[in-house]
């Protein structure tokens, strides 16, 4: 363009001889950006004089080139003006003076200037703009580096990898290394590399003991670091920037980016790269930390989890504010709908309709009791699947590190088949002997004790002739309804059915649980046995015409309690004098009558419900024995 | 290591296919394949990036030298098969607004 600018004006008045010379090529190519408009032709007569000419006039040593050389016959016959960029003098246009009017040359000039002028910042512009977006690209490499660590879930080599090509692009590196320590054997590896070649892969055990580890270690700072110094950065050619990665002092490993490239060829890692990357290698060491934090904590939660898992009760952690924070196998298991539809809802939405289950923690909730384990036993449940269940419940308060109440756990037992069990056994076993069995397991075993035990006799009266009248299926079906009323009665004042004995009924109070009214309760028992029988026989009367009447012994003395039998089959049953006591008084008995001993009375409130003390005769006793009487007067 | 891994003329074009880390040496490998081509008058060029998946800015701003070239000579570059992080390097670099961009060879030399 220079050369077209002169070759018109040349063109435009023949014979001017224009020409112009810059002061370096280097700063002409520099300004305009790498044209071929000067010429050095060495072949052109005056070229040494030229120059000469030229360098005296601008008093400089720098070389100079010549773009048009038609002046140079008549050397001493110029004119010339300077050439401007940027308000600098960089060349000179030079006309035959005796040819050319000094408007012409300074035109010339001046339009040089100018083209040049504009050139130089064109090409300034460019260059910012090319810097600019370099930064740019630094920093979006940056912002996608920090992204892609905030969202990084494993440290798989794959996740190194892409952190380090990340940065070898970042820094216009090489090659690049990742080594991380392994946390079992404390051995550092090199985990990833990039465009490293296999014989410059490290070959001995890295530790921290020696070479670049230990300095990085000692220093825990990023550093430049030449290639010859040490072994582990054998594969750098020119220049090398570590930096460590580490957590409260302790070294993990360290990124090494290698021979940093520049369009001329490779050139050093400067101070602000070394500052950056220190900066990124501290958000990397962040990442490596969290993620190492939370595959410890993912450990912890799966040990806790198996542990939970092979606990046969179900327990949910509660928050503070009554968010179920944790659920195990069994607690899913009975509330019977899945762990992601249960966890982090507020347990009054997830247990709404179980209303007591609700209660037992809402009232733990509202009665703040610290240090307390409540338990709350036979709660009823029903599961999302519809499956009732009955659970003990124990509720307990968990503290965090400040000993500031955080939530409360609350484990239950399914004790469902318990109560099968219970109910099922209770139909063979008096209630409370089976409660009694299952509290205590030593309950089960033969033996006995000496108990005080209040024990009652209730026999038909004239059973064998009404047997006779009616059908053996007539006559289970009626026992068993006979049966059925008088043992709800036996159970409703606490007694314990010991045995069924055909027609007769052997109840006993006060084992294996006594209490201070065992004797009043197996008198309200007979008269309550008295009154139920009326309303029975107002039906037997009607469908059989006939009427069961029945007599009740009751005594009170020291009894053997406890279980009879062998260890395949054993009955709870009590056994001495005073047993066959009150089934001779039972024996003694008439229909609709209550034979009580002195001792029964003794303990009862109401007495005047029975008569004055007579003496009877009993199979077995030498001597006659003073009993009372009750009489029930059937309607 | 990097390298070009192909070049070869179809149709009107010049499909060169690189492998590897587009830095300073590849693009240094890429700009010397192009200038023997324009003396030879091919000044349309295809750069196949499939088997480059990360570029340095050095790399970039040599293939803004190419483009000036092709520019020069009324030539075209056209980039295909760039993977994403790539593509946003050259765009955050100015390079996408001089040169077409596929996502095969195919639609790069239909185009």
């Amino acid at each position: 363009m220079v050369s077209k600018i002169i070759s018109d004006y040349n063109n435009k008045y023949s014979d001017l001889d224009i020409s112009c010379s810059f002061h370096e090529q280097k700063e002409l190519l520099k300004s305009i950006g790498g044209s071929k408009y000067l010429l050095e032709d060495r072949q052109i007569p005056y070229y040494e004089e030229a120059l000469t000419f030229l360098k005296d006039k601008f008093d400089t040593n720098k070389s100079l080139h010549i773009e048009n050389l038609y002046f140079i016959n008549e050397i001493n016959d110029t004119i010339n003006v300077p050439i401007f960029c940027n308000d600098e003098i960089i060349g000179i246009a030079l006309g035959r003076k005796s040819k050319i009017k000094p408007n012409i040359i300074n035109n010339v000039g001046i339009q040089l200037s100018r083209f040049i002028t504009k050139k130089f910042f064109t090409k300034k512009i460019k260059s910012i703009e090319s810097r600019a977006n370099i930064k740019d690209l630094e920093f979006e490499s940056i912002v996608q580096l920090t992204n892609m660590l905030s969202f990084c879930d494993n440290l798989s080599n794959e996740t190194l990898e892409y952190i380090l090509i990340h940065l070898v692009s970042l820094y216009a590196a090489s090659k690049g290394m990742f080594i991380l320590r392994d946390s079992n054997t404390n051995i550092f590896e090199v985990r990833a590399t990039f465009e490293i070649r296999e014989e410059d892969m490290p070959r001995r055990m890295l530790t921290d003991n020696k070479g670049l580890l230990a300095e990085l270690k000692n220093t825990k700072k990023t550093f430049l670091v030449e290639s010859d110094k040490f072994n582990l950065v054998k594969f750098v050619e020119h220049n090398s920037i570590c930096s460590p990665i580490y957590f409260r002092g302790n070294l993990l490993g360290c990124i090494i980016l290698a021979d940093k490239e520049s369009r001329k060829g490779f050139i050093h890692f400067s101070d602000l790269d070394a500052n950056l990357f220190d900066s990124l290698t501290k958000e990397i060491s962040l990442t490596i930390n969290n993620l190492k934090l939370i595959d410890d904590l993912q450990s912890t939660n799966n040990l806790i989890d198996n542990i939970m898992t092979s606990i046969e009760a179900g327990i949910i952690k509660f928050t503070e504010f009554g968010e179920i924070e944790y659920v195990n196998k069994k607690a899913i298991e009975i509330i019977g709908i899945e762990r992601d539809l249960i966890q982090n809802q507020h347990y009054g939405i997830i247990f709404a309709d179980n209303e007591l289950f609700l209660e037992v923690i809402s009232n733990y909730e509202l009665a703040e009791s610290d240090n307390q384990a409540q338990v709350v036993k036979n709660v009823p449940f029903k599961s999302f699947n519809g499956s009732i269940h009955t659970l003990d419940t124990t509720i307990t308060p968990v503290y965090d590190k400040n000993k500031d109440r955080s939530g409360y756990i609350l484990s239950f037992d399914d004790i469902s088949d318990m109560q099968k069990v219970k109910t099922t056994f209770k139909k063979y076993v008096s209630g409370n002997i089976v409660d009694e069995i299952l509290d205590d397991n030593s309950k089960s075993d033969l033996g006995g004790t000496l108990s005080d035990a209040c024990v009652l006799f209730a026999d038909i009266r004239g059973f064998t002739s009404f047997s006779e009248k009616t059908s053996a299926s007539e006559l289970v079906s009626i026992l068993n309804k006979y049966f059925t009323e008088m043992i709800d009665i036996v159970y409703e004042y606490n007694g314990t059915l010991d045995k069924i004995i055909g027609d007769e009924l052997m109840v006993l109070f006060g084992v294996p649980n006594n209490t201070e009214h065992d004797c009043q309760n197996a008198v309200d028992c007979a008269i309550t046995m008295f009154k139920r029988l009326d309303e029975f026989n107002e039906k037997l009367e009607k469908s059989h015409n006939h009427k069961l009447k029945i007599g009740i012994g009751i005594h009170y003395g020291e009894v053997v309690a406890g279980n009879i039998g062998s260890d395949k089959q054993m009955n709870y049953t009590v056994i001495g004098d005073n047993v066959n006591q009150a089934a001779r008084f039972c024996s003694n008995a008439s229909p609709n009558e209550i034979v009580i001993s002195e001792d029964v009375y003794k303990n009862i409130s109401d007495q005047s419900l029975f008569s004055e003390s007579i003496l009877i005769n009993v199979k077995g006793k030498d001597n006659a024995i003073p009993v009372r009487k009750f009489t029930h007067f059937s309607i | 290591m990097s390298k070009i891994i192909n070049t070869e003329e179809q149709n009107k074009y010049v499909v060169v296919k690189t492998e590897g880390y587009f830095n300073k040496d590849l693009g240094e490998l890429v700009i010397s394949v192009v200038e023997e081509k324009v003396q030879e008058n091919k000044f349309h060029f295809i750069l196949d990036l499939e088997q480059s998946k990360i570029v340095n800015s050095i790399g970039a701003s040599i293939l803004i030298e190419v483009i000036e070239i092709l520019q020069d000579k009324d030539g075209t570059l056209s980039l295909c098969h760039m993977a994403p992080i790539i593509e946003k390097t050259f765009s955050i670099m100015g390079l996408t607004k001089y040169c077409n961009t596929f996502a095969t060879l195919d639609e790069a030399l239909a185009q």
